[in-house]
């Protein structure tokens, strides 16, 4: 064995290196005390969550440690920690306590946030009264999504509105807007002043002139007003009967005027049948209704055109006028239905004496089908059953017609051909000649005519409406 | 040989058998010795010798282990560390690990090298040459006289490589963090005193205690119980390890589960 060192040396040396080893790692962890660590005292805080928190947790004021936690409990459905305070430090009664982390994956501790100085100190065993447990990370990153969804957004829009060619020529647009308007307000304040400047010039001239002629002036002003004067004293007596007969005059208007207003008064109140169709109420609405019942018909009709035409037409040979009132119910383009009467004077076999009784009513109802520059029509025409066909452009102001009708009472049938133009949108001039089969009646003839479609009429009732809306008010 | 499948249970039940049967003669040779120490007479001078033995002459390569664990332990957790910037945790986690699992492992499993395999073939040999059976004639108990003061001894000076260990594997972690990895040596001292906790190490030293107790009763159990020959002698020092570290690695699992 060993010469030198006895066993016992060894392990004496040995147990008391270990043992001075062992006390030292004790006190280094236990904060300074070897049984436990029972520095200080305690106050406890209760906190809604107290997720992270760990017996051990330091508790740090103004990021200095001042404890640690001694234990963790459940109470009440919240987390009553005990807080253990080195001795020395003063903790307020108005003090808050907070979790917080260190860095966003960083461990939690407790921060103290001390209150008012002038607060008593809690004593141990106290209860801190203000805690604030930290948001769950989960319901932050809620709140942060929300805000970038709106950020996102507003620069959405913002992208709509300025981005891409369109929003760069807005741009453009706006700030060629301003340079125009900045312009347009220099120049004005330019000539602004120009103008100012000038008025002052001719201000100042005036001025000039005033200081060098005023007493001059000033003479012959009193001179005039003497002559006046002079001539107003000689002439007192006529002067004032003028005046008194101005007097009457204007006495005789007033009563005049006062009438009239007595009577506009009168209509205003209702009275009489004037007054009474302006301003009872009941008028009012009843008149509204009709118009309001017209156009609802009109509108309905709309969907198909209506054209209402009037022609009379001077036949030569009888001397006479013939007179058609047509209603065109046109559904399409290319389709329409025609009724009408016809005011015929001529009688057949023609007679020598020309009666107004022996006019025939007649009546026209056709169909009619549109192809191309062609319309064919076909129908009873003049209370006969007939054809027709007009030629010309769609929607044009020129119209070749001609009609086959009345196949029965006389040796031929009729035809009427007819060039008809339509001028300054209403009139329509004709023009041609009727029965050419039969040479013993046939002539010649020219019209003249009116035609509205729904759209005229819609204006004329459009007008009436607003003429009788602002009678009611 | 014929192939006789039935030999199948015939020898799992004969390693079965023998397994309880070493078993009960663990547990047995332990309380023995435990009940014989209060037993008169107490040959102080055995029980010094052992602790110097198992103490003191293993102190040597329990601390440059330690210092060589605490080191690749720092550099390693180093690494991992520095993909979140949380290097000041590398002082904690190498403190908790040692203080907790691989001071007391870790010196056991040295000590079962180094003294576990003396112990079985001191007593295996002092088996083969009939010392043990001399001692029994001459009215000494050979299980007071020889392996109660190896237990004893040896469950007291494991806590103690223990802390030596401990201690000497932080020095070693901080020496690596502070002079190789460049930290704050204050912060990582109280970091670290911050994080570990002295139930930390006071478990530890409990599991060095009763891995301590494994060595030497198994230790002596084997040498005392081996077979003849020197090749008894080198087969008993070969299970005594063998045993004593696995059962090592399987009794920290349970006290690890049972004591934290």
């Amino acid at each position: 064995m060993n010469k030198g060192i006895p066993t016992n040396a060894k392990i004496g040396i040995f147990v008391a290196f270990v043992l001075v080893l062992l006390f030292w790692i004790t006190f280094r962890i236990s904060g300074g005390s070897l049984f436990g660590r029972v520095q200080g005292y305690t106050i406890t805080a209760v906190f809604d969550d107290a997720q992270g928190l760990n017996t051990k947790t330091g508790v740090f004021i103004a990021g200095i440690k001042v404890g640690d936690i001694d234990s963790i409990k459940l109470h009440d459905d919240k987390a009553l920690v005990t807080l253990r305070i080195w001795p020395g430090v003063v903790i307020g009664e108005n003090a808050k306590a907070i979790i917080r982390s260190k860095g966003l994956l960083g461990e939690k501790y407790i921060d103290i946030v001390p209150g008012s100085e002038a607060a008593a100190p809690l004593s141990p065993g106290e209860r801190m009264l203000f805690t604030e447990s930290p948001p769950d990370f989960a319901e932050l990153m809620d709140r942060l999504d929300a805000i970038t969804d709106n950020i996102k957004s507003i620069t959405q829009s913002l992208n709509e509105v300025f981005g891409g060619p369109k929003g760069v020529e807005t741009i453009k647009d706006l700030v060629d807007n301003l340079n125009k308007t900045v312009k347009h307000m220099d120049r004005l304040v330019t000539s602004t002043n120009a103008n100012l400047n000038s008025t002052f010039d001719s201000v100042n001239a005036f001025a000039k002139v005033l200081k060098e002629q005023g007493p001059g002036l000033l003479t012959s002003l009193a001179q005039v007003s003497g002559e006046l004067h002079t001539i107003i004293a000689a002439n007192k007596k006529s002067i004032d009967k003028t005046i008194s007969s101005i007097s009457d005059a204007s006495e005789k208007l007033d009563s005049t005027l006062a009438n009239l207003q007595e009577i506009s008064d009168e209509i205003k109140e209702g009275k009489g049948t004037v007054g009474k169709l302006l301003t009872d109420e009941k008028t009012q609405k009843e008149v509204s209704r009709a118009i309001s019942g017209l156009s609802s018909m009109i509108g309905g009709t709309s969907r198909f055109r209506t054209i209402i035409d009037y022609r009379s037409e001077y036949q030569f040979a009888y001397k006479d006028v013939k007179s058609y009132l047509n209603l065109r119910l046109q559904p399409t383009w290319d389709k329409y239905y025609l009724l009408g009467i016809v005011d015929d004077p001529t009688v057949y076999p023609p007679t020598t004496t020309t009666n107004n009784s022996l006019s025939q009513l007649k009546i026209n109802a056709e169909i009619a089908k549109r192809i191309s520059y062609f319309t064919f029509r076909g129908g009873i025409i003049e209370s006969t059953g007939g054809i027709g066909v007009d030629i010309g452009p769609p929607g044009g102001h020129i119209k070749l017609s001609a009609d086959l009708f009345n196949f029965n009472e006389r040796p031929n049938p009729e035809l009427k051909t007819m060039l008809s133009i339509s001028i300054l949108r209403y009139f329509l001039l004709s023009g041609g000649m009727t029965d050419i089969l039969n040479s013993a009646t046939r002539t010649w003839f020219f019209g003249l005519g009116l035609s509205f479609n729904d759209e005229d009429l819609k204006s004329v009732f459009g007008l009436a409406a607003s003429a009788a809306s602002a009678n009611s008010k | 040989m014929a192939f006789e499948p039935l030999k199948i249970f015939e020898y799992i039940g004969e390693r079965f058998t023998a397994f309880l049967e070493e078993l009960g003669g663990i547990c047995t040779t332990f309380v023995q010795s435990v009940v014989l120490l209060f037993m008169p007479p107490l040959r102080l001078d055995l029980f010094l010798k052992q602790m110097e033995f198992i103490g003191v002459e293993s102190s040597f390569i329990v601390l440059l282990t330690g210092a060589f664990t605490g080191m690749v332990f720092a550099l390693q957790t180093s690494y991992a560390f520095r993909l979140f910037g949380a290097q000041n945790l590398i002082g904690p986690s190498v403190a908790l690990s040692l203080a907790r699992e691989l001071g007391p492992v870790l010196s056991g499993l040295m000590v079962t090298g180094r003294v576990g395999s003396a112990m079985a073939a001191e007593l295996g040999t002092m088996k083969v040459t009939e010392q043990i059976d001399a001692l029994s004639t001459m009215g000494i108990n050979p299980v007071q006289y020889l392996v109660t003061p190896r237990v004893v001894s040896s469950i007291l000076m494991l806590p103690m490589l223990t802390v030596l260990f401990d201690f000497i594997g932080i020095v070693g972690s901080y020496f690596m963090a502070v002079y190789l990895l460049g930290l704050n040596g204050e912060r990582f001292v109280n970091d670290t005193i911050y994080m570990v906790d002295l139930k930390d190490v006071y478990i530890g030293l409990l599991k060095a205690a009763v891995f301590g107790a494994l060595i030497a009763v198994v230790g002596c159990y084997k040498g005392y119980y081996a077979e003849k020959g020197a090749e008894g002698v080198g087969k008993a020092a070969t299970q005594a390890v063998v045993i004593t570290s696995v059962s090592i690695l399987i009794a920290d699992y349970f006290l690890t589960a049972m004591l934290f």
